[in-house]
């Protein structure tokens, strides 16, 4: 008898360990990607302020369940990022990753996807053309943007304003391939023709042979550089006097927070096609940015908005599959049919798990004591393929140095 | 008070001695040779009293100076002086420049003068007439100016000479000063280092026995790091083990 | 015509600034055969001390003095650490060190966005040239580089110090072997190459942004002028930075595409003549 009590009460334990209750308390575990050394690690460090304030919204817990974060340094190396990520799926046992930034790191991890089936990697940041496109994994969703999204929208914007002929100056690999590719695959089709096309090797300093090069018959300079390139550029162009001798328009990165806090007038009145704005007169918009200003003391980026969005439509994910993400069906699934209301825009993801997004023109203006993207037009959720055909749009080449190009005579 | 004393000093590379065991003590003014056979352990012997190679044991004392520990330049500016085997010059100097710094180097490790940043002082000036002296002393005055990289090598040596003697020397060790010369500059090498004044000491390593034994005084032979003999040049040159010894080695001469 | 002589113009005012990012470079090679990996952060840690001096003062010439100084002082102190290494490859990998924590620190004290120096009130209004407004400030850089370039081969050829740096690039244990107290002057030249670099820093900032990363970016700057002017002389610096300045100028503004590649083109047919650059010498 004696023998049986205590099997019974073993029994219980046991039972106890396995109860449900216990198991809704696992935590979720989500693993972060972010370029914390190196070139980019300010917008790294963004990044992870990006899913940390999301986070903190909901004190850490989602469908009743504690969130647990793991965040990884890739360095901006795409061999590093497929390491990390694989380092975060199987030994931190993420069954989401967020990330990562670069879009060599995208496509790299995009090429690795197979390896794990049981996990779902939401892209946060990284705009390579084909990371949703050509051939999509099931397990790989993008909420940022493909490099040409928001660029064919300023395509049009630049020629409705008058403009013909575009001088294109851009760092020589993909990213910028794919922002010069949108911008020029509209403006284009509408009728306008490249003046010149300048590649410049990231990093490069001196700027002088191409501003004293340019063709004066241009009128205006499209422009895909980012950290301090755009900064040389531009400082070089204002010592040259240059500055208002061509309208200029620039990429989603080219003017960004970063630029204009560094900048200040110089960049004044410059257009850039962006899905990120810090003029969106929201109540989710203006309490992340003050969380943010609060905590680096200047407005929002774009970086820390779009792993930001990441987090979220991740939480969207989780409650609509009943606080599961480990259920990979149903979580993407889930996934499918989020329909968030962001900060800054309307999100839901197309059939080949692109998210749709708004693309707002900015105009660089002085506002509230800050030099800030004001926005000038809001183009409603624009579809990585704006509005070609997606099977025709992906049968033309991928964006190179030469594609699209159409030379004025 | 000896001018060099070396006290049970050994050098090892490894598992093989270069030197072992040394003693030898040099007095003011002597003409002292070194002679054996290659690789019988003479330049690092050199190397080692210079400071050049850290001795694996024993003492060394210079001018009655423990110098054991002490670093290469100090030993030069308390007068210690040396030519390489292998021909050892600023290429790309002047003949006098090369000298201007042999001038320099000793007064500036004594720390009587420092490094001057300036135009060639009025100190300069004395140093480069100390070095034209010495240039004439080593018949180089006409290739005052000529870089050194374009000497011939009988010229190189006159210059290394010069370098060795330039400035206040006491004890000066040439190692194989004619290796490599004609008849011609082998004799305008050897005069030279006869006429040396008489309170300079001399170490002399020459593989050629009739430099070697019509310079020295008493001469050493060292055989696989060892001293096995000393003596007089007239003992040393009629010594059958030594002959031997020399044999047994590459003869030269 | 007029576009030569501004691509000509472009590229001899942009190799200025190379000059003098190389020289320092080259000269601590030279006489110590240690290749400073932390050259660039000295560049990028003058930089930055200008900026903040500058934004602090609104004076640019004293945040360039500072800027210089300060980088000095820290060159002083990095040659303390190396000296406490033997060998110049053990050398060579902890400057490596320094400059991931100069670096590091950097980053820590200015954040990652990448800044430029204000301008100085004497160089703001362009002047005309070759039909174009051209920006006096890299005319300014340009003279600065003769500046340090002819105090450079004065120091070298006319003064004591000089005699000493050119004996000790030809032959490094024989000024010992002369009573040469070379590890001073290994330190002097440390201070020296600092502050010239820090100056390089600060101005090079003034026209071209800077931030983390950059200080590998100017390294290989470095490292490209000095390989193509020959390792370890000063005139070779000039002479690869004014080849580099100038073809990288003409590459950029004629065959974009390809700009680098001519660059390293360059760089290899140099090579494959004189494996030791251009004023090198053989080992
Ligand atoms: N730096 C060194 N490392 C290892 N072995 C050495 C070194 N220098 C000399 N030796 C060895 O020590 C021995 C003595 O050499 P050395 O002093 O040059 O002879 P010598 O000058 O009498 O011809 C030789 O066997 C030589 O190979
Ligand atoms: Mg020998």
């Amino acid at each position: 008898m004696k023998r049986y009590v205590t099997l019974f009460i073993i029994m219980l334990v046991v039972l106890s360990f396995c109860a449900l209750p216990a198991f809704a308390q696992k935590p979720i575990r989500i693993g972060v990607l972010a370029t914390l050394t190196g070139a980019f690690a300010e917008l790294g460090q963004d990044s992870v302020d990006g899913v940390k304030l999301a986070f903190e919204e909901v004190d850490y817990k989602v469908a009743g369940r504690p969130i647990k974060l793991y965040i990884e340094d890739t360095a901006a190396t795409p061999t590093l990022a497929v390491d990390k990520c694989r380092a975060l799926i199987n030994r931190d046992r993420c069954s989401i990753v967020l990330g990562p930034l670069s879009g060599a790191e995208g496509l790299a991890i995009k090429k690795s996807a197979d390896e794990w089936p049981n996990a779902t990697i939401i892209v946060a940041a990284s705009a390579a053309e084909n990371v949703c496109r050509r051939g999509i994994k099931p397990n790989i969703w993008r909420t940022s943007f493909s490099g040409d999204q928001p660029m064919f929208p300023l395509g049009i914007y630049a020629y409705d304003h008058g403009f013909r002929r575009v001088i294109t100056i851009g760092e020589d690999y993909a990213f910028p391939y794919a922002h010069v590719g949108g911008f020029l695959k509209t403006f284009i089709d509408m009728g306008g023709c490249v003046s010149e096309k300048y590649w410049v090797p990231i990093g490069t300093s001196d700027y002088a042979s191409i501003i004293t090069d340019m063709p004066k018959d241009a009128d205006c300079i499209y422009l895909s550089l980012s950290g301090s390139d755009v900064i040389s550029f531009l400082t070089q162009m204002d010592k040259f006097g240059m500055m208002g001798k061509y309208e200029i328009f620039g990429g989603a990165t080219s003017i960004d927070a970063g630029t204009l806090t560094t900048m200040g007038d110089v960049v004044k009145g410059i257009v850039s096609g962006s899905i990120w704005t810090g003029e969106i007169d929201s109540a989710a918009f203006r309490s992340l940015d003050k969380r943010y200003h609060d905590l680096r003391g200047r407005p929002v980026g774009l970086f820390c908005g779009l792993y930001y969005r990441a987090a979220e439509v991740a939480m969207l994910g989780i409650e609509g599959c009943g606080g599961k993400p480990e259920d990979v069906r149903a979580f993407r699934q889930a996934l499918g049919r989020v329909k968030y209301d962001g900060a800054v825009s309307h999100i839901e993801f197309d059939e080949y798990q692109q998210a749709k997004m708004d693309v707002f023109i900015n105009e660089v203006r002085y506002l509230r004591g800050e030099w800030r993207n004001a926005i000038v037009k809001t183009y409603k959720n624009v579809s990585q393929f704006w509005d070609f055909d997606p099977d025709e749009f992906q049968k033309q080449p991928s964006y190179s140095r030469d594609f699209p190009d159409k030379p004025c005579r | 008070m000896d001018t060099l004393s070396l006290k049970n000093v050994s050098k090892r590379f490894g598992g093989l001695y270069a030197v072992r065991d040394v003693n030898l003590d040099v007095t003011h003014g002597e003409r002292l040779g070194l002679i054996g056979p290659n690789g019988a352990g003479k330049t690092t012997l050199f190397n080692v009293i210079t400071g050049d190679l850290r001795e694996t044991e024993g003492k060394i004392f210079l001018f009655g100076q423990d110098v054991t520990r002490t670093a290469v330049r100090k030993r030069v500016a308390i007068g210690l002086r040396r030519t390489y085997q292998k021909s050892s010059l600023f290429d790309s100097l002047t003949v006098g420049e090369n000298l201007y710094l042999a001038i320099l180097g000793p007064q500036v490790g004594r720390g009587r003068s420092h490094y001057n940043l300036s135009r060639l002082a009025k100190k300069d000036k004395q140093r480069m007439d100390r070095a034209m002296e010495v240039a004439k002393t080593v018949n180089l005055e006409k290739m005052f100016e000529t870089r050194s990289g374009l000497l011939s090598h009988g010229e190189r040596r006159q210059l290394e000479f010069g370098l060795a003697i330039a400035i206040e020397p006491r004890l000066v060790m040439f190692d194989e000063p004619v290796s490599g010369l004609s008849p011609e500059e082998r004799k305008m090498v050897v005069d030279m280092l006869k006429s040396l004044p008489k309170d300079i000491t001399l170490l002399l390593i020459e593989h050629d026995m009739h430099v070697a034994l019509s310079i020295s005084e008493r001469v050493v032979v060292l055989h696989e790091g060892c001293i096995i003999r000393v003596g007089t040049p007239k003992e040393i040159s009629g010594d059958p083990e030594v002959q031997m010894v020399y044999l047994g080695g590459t003869v030269n001469g | 015509m007029n576009q030569i002589l501004i691509q000509f113009t472009n590229g001899i005012t942009y190799a200025g600034l190379l000059f003098m990012i190389a020289s320092g470079f080259t000269l601590i090679f030279g006489v110590m055969r240690v290749i400073n990996m932390s050259h660039g952060a000295f560049y990028i840690l003058g930089a930055f001390i200008a900026y903040t001096i500058q934004k602090q003062t609104g004076n640019w010439l004293s945040a360039i003095i500072v800027g210089s100084v300060t980088v000095a002082a820290t060159a002083f102190i990095v040659r303390l650490l190396v000296s406490r290494v033997k060998g110049a490859l053990p050398q060579t990998v902890l400057t490596l060190g320094i400059a991931m924590m100069i670096g590091d620190l950097c980053l820590y004290i200015w954040g990652g966005l990448p800044r430029t120096v204000g301008e100085p009130i004497f160089t703001q209004n362009p002047v005309p040239f070759a039909g174009l407004t051209y920006p006096t400030f890299r005319f300014f850089v340009l003279g600065l580089a003769c500046v340090v370039g002819g105090g450079m081969w004065y120091m070298l050829q006319r003064t004591q110090l000089g005699r000493i740096l050119r004996a000790g690039t030809d032959n490094r244990s024989m000024t010992s072997a002369l009573g040469i107290n070379i590890d001073r002057i290994f330190t002097l030249v440390f201070i020296m190459t600092g502050f010239i670099t820090g100056m390089s820093g600060a101005v090079g900032g003034t026209y071209i942004a800077f931030g983390p990363g950059s200080d590998f970016v100017i390294l290989t700057y470095a490292l490209v002028v000095v390989i193509m002017g020959g390792m370890g002389s000063i005139a070779g610096s000039a002479l690869g930075a004014l080849i580099v300045g100038i073809v990288d100028s003409f590459g950029r503004a004629y065959v974009h595409e390809v700009a680098i590649f001519l660059l390293m083109g360059t760089l290899i047919i140099v090579l494959a003549f004189r494996p030791q650059g251009l004023l090198g010498r053989e080992e």
